[in-house]
């Protein structure tokens, strides 16, 4: 069966409710879990988790307490290079380039759709699952 | 005048000798002209022939090139295609068996 093990970091209340509703939703029950979903409000609670579990994709929201804008993205990198990362942005699509060139697989603006995200997120991971390295040439 | 009753013209000898020697000089004069001219000639046409095989090398190598191009970009339309109905799958499996754990038939 295949899983997921992604992460939220967002510290805005109402929206880590949201998507901790559509993690919990998303999981049949106990022992057929699909979606495993772990919940942070900062970057450095990030770093920890990302240090101590098992994670293929971050949904990252860019409006932090220590992290702001597409910087986020940036040190986001530094400690999950190799891992599915989704963008997430209250300011509109204005800052869409710099998050991407940052190293984001992709930019979503609020409010969002969370079945959207999820999806864009679980999308992400199986790009980066599949293997398909070495073709890079166009 | 010998036995046979010829007289051997020795100057007349001379004189034909000399001119099939000239002769035979010339024949190979020309066959040596000849044989250079088709040497140049096939040297040309050698050269021709490379430089036609060049072109077509490079010609070749250019459309394998853009084919390898062509088939990255298709490979990565259809990986991203891919993992789109993989991520789609998931969760409409996550969903259907959400729905018949709450008491509803797993196909809506």
């Amino acid at each position: 069966m295949v899983t997921y093990d992604i992460l939220i970091v967002e510290d805005n209340t109402n929206d880590m409710e949201l998507a901790k509703l559509a993690a919990k939703f998303m999981v049949p029950h106990e022992s057929e879990q699909r979606l495993h979903c772990h919940t942070t409000e900062t970057l450095a609670g990030a770093e920890k988790i990302v240090g101590e579990q098992h994670i293929d994709g971050v949904l990252l929201d860019l409006n932090l307490p220590n992290g702001k804008g597409a910087d986020t993205v940036r040190r986001c990198r530094t400690f999950c290079p190799d891992k599915a990362i989704v963008a997430i942005s209250g300011h509109g699509d204005d800052m869409r380039n710099e998050v991407m060139a940052f190293g984001a697989d992709s930019f979503m603006t609020k409010p969002p759709d969370y079945r959207g995200v999820m999806k864009e997120l679980l999308t992400q991971i199986e790009k980066r699952r599949l293997p398909i390295a070495g073709l890079m040439t166009a | 005048m010998d036995v046979t009753g010829w007289t051997i013209d020795w100057k007349n000898v001379a004189i034909g000798v000399t001119s099939l020697g000239m002769a035979l000089i010339g024949i190979y004069a020309a066959f040596l002209k000849l044989r250079d001219s088709r040497t140049t000639k096939d040297r040309k046409d050698t050269r021709d022939n490379q430089n036609y095989l060049d072109r077509r090398a490079e010609r070749a190598l250019k459309q394998a090139d853009k084919a390898n191009q062509d088939l990255s970009k298709l490979c990565l339309k259809l990986r991203d295609e891919l993992a789109e109905c993989r991520a789609e799958l998931a969760l409409a499996e996550i969903e259907r068996e959400q729905a018949r754990k709450a008491g509803g038939r797993g196909d809506l």
